[in-house]
């Protein structure tokens, strides 16, 4: 799980300003780089992931177990992206839809980035939640309220696309066209 | 490697890769403060109310006053969703008000039933303290937030009852669609100030259901929700799924919060 805190400072942010501003300050890339691979909108992902720290700053005197707070605040960022994106209005400016803010390094990133872009939100937030976070089904139902089977079936679809993007191109499967450009 | 062995390295190489904007402390921390304000006073947010919806009610409850009073209306219900912690609209323009009020009507069932592009199911099984009935059709106003502007929607019928003690209540039938957000279970509206200043608001409960291609809409003022369930039944209507579902305090009587 790539949000490993230490508890120390979980347990002193329940009381200590100083400290609740570094938890802060390491949830908040987190937040939002999640926000932004479900909502594949960087300004959108910024105000979600905004409302999902300020969730954590209120919700975290109530959090009875601090060694699941990983666990516990991927839940609320990845709901408050489901959130988000129930509230975008349908129609969007050109500007905001892209791919600002998310370059990547290598091509095998960017095929993933273009998989992910075919699934819905929250097939997306599936995947975060399994694959980055590593919640189990079971988990992610709990966290986005609903049954297990239905996360299994998002998982098993967004799994397939996912490993499309991955895989080899066998050149026998492609167009002659593009085996050949110059032949037409 | 495989494809799915490679999944996970490469969606946290993938999501890695995202740089993060500087961390906006100040808005978090203003943001937690606000919200917790607020639920301090409302523990059932998730419900929010349709300012269109709001504004119909004002056009049919008063369809010749004054623009002014019909924007005062909305106010007071755009105020309770503010206070409730929601996000309102931008305030309806007096043009778009003065043109609904322009097209309410009063009308026969016949005539309601010629202007609307549903099939009209009238309401059965009333009360039996109702003593005068009204009709009305007019276009409802609605707000788009993909282009930010109002316009003239479809046309709706309210049924509006009056009881034997005076108190009166409506029923809204217009066209179902089926790609409409699920309602709010409550609607809100904010009162004059307690004798302390505090806002106050109070909260109706909403019942939607369906008869074919109509959606009919109660709200328990002047009525309560067993009667509107009796209506309900008689119409065989199919009950619709609405957006905040809690428990407590689903009564059927109206509720007024105080805010501190």
């Amino acid at each position: 799980m790539p949000l490993a805190l230490d508890t120390d400072l979980i347990e002193r942010a329940r009381g200590d300003g100083a400290a609740l501003d570094a938890l802060v300050v390491a949830v908040w890339p987190e937040a939002y780089r999640i926000a932004v691979s479900i909502l594949r909108d960087p300004g959108l992902a910024e105000d979600s992931a905004q409302e999902a720290c300020a969730a954590i700053v209120r919700a975290l005197p109530g959090l009875k177990n601090v060694a699941g707070f990983a666990a516990w605040s991927y839940r609320i960022v990845v709901n408050a992206a489901i959130t988000a994106a129930r509230r975008r209005p349908r129609v969007q400016s050109l500007e905001t839809v892209g791919d600002a803010a998310t370059t990547f390094d290598t091509s095998e990133a960017m095929d993933l980035h273009a998989a992910l872009a075919r699934l819905s939100v929250v097939q997306r937030a599936v995947v975060v939640l399994h694959y980055y976070a590593g919640l189990d089904s079971r988990e992610i139902a709990a966290a986005i309220s609903a049954p297990s089977s239905t996360v299994r079936f998002h998982l098993m679809l967004a799994r397939r696309a996912l490993r499309k993007a991955l895989s080899p191109i066998d050149p026998s499967t492609m167009p002659s066209d593009e085996v050949l450009p110059h032949v037409r | 490697m495989s494809a799915d062995a490679r999944i996970p390295t490469a969606l946290d190489a993938m999501i890695r890769g995202i740089v993060a904007p500087p961390v906006p402390l100040d808005a978090i921390h203003r943001r937690a403060r606000s919200a917790r304000a607020t639920r301090a006073a409302f523990p059932f947010l998730r419900v929010a109310i349709a300012a269109a919806a709001l504004l119909a009610i004002g056009i049919v409850a008063f369809p010749s006053a004054s623009s002014a009073l019909i924007q005062g209306i909305e106010a007071r219900y755009r105020a309770a969703l503010q206070a409730l912690g929601g996000v309102a609209g931008p305030p309806v323009p007096r043009t778009i008000i003065a043109s609904l009020q322009s097209q309410s009507t009063a009308a026969t069932l016949q005539g309601a039933r010629s202007r609307v592009r549903f099939t009209l199911v009238p309401p059965v099984g009333l009360p039996r303290d109702v003593v005068a009935e009204t009709i009305r059709t007019a276009p409802s106003g609605t707000y788009s937030k993909a282009t930010r502007a109002w316009t003239i929607g479809p046309v709706y019928v309210t049924f509006t009852y009056r009881r034997a003690d005076g108190r009166t209540f409506d029923l809204r039938a217009e066209r179902y669609d089926p790609q409409a957000a699920p309602t709010g279970r409550y609607m809100f509206e904010a009162l004059d100030p307690a004798a302390d200043g505090s806002p106050r608001i109070v909260r109706h409960r909403r019942l939607v259901w369906r008869n074919g291609d109509q959606t009919m809409t109660a709200i328990a003022q002047g009525i309560g929700v067993a009667e509107i369930e009796s209506i309900r039944h008689a119409m065989h209507g199919i009950a619709l799924p609405q957006r905040g579902a809690h428990a407590n305090g689903s009564g059927s009587r109206s509720t007024v919060y105080v805010l501190p």
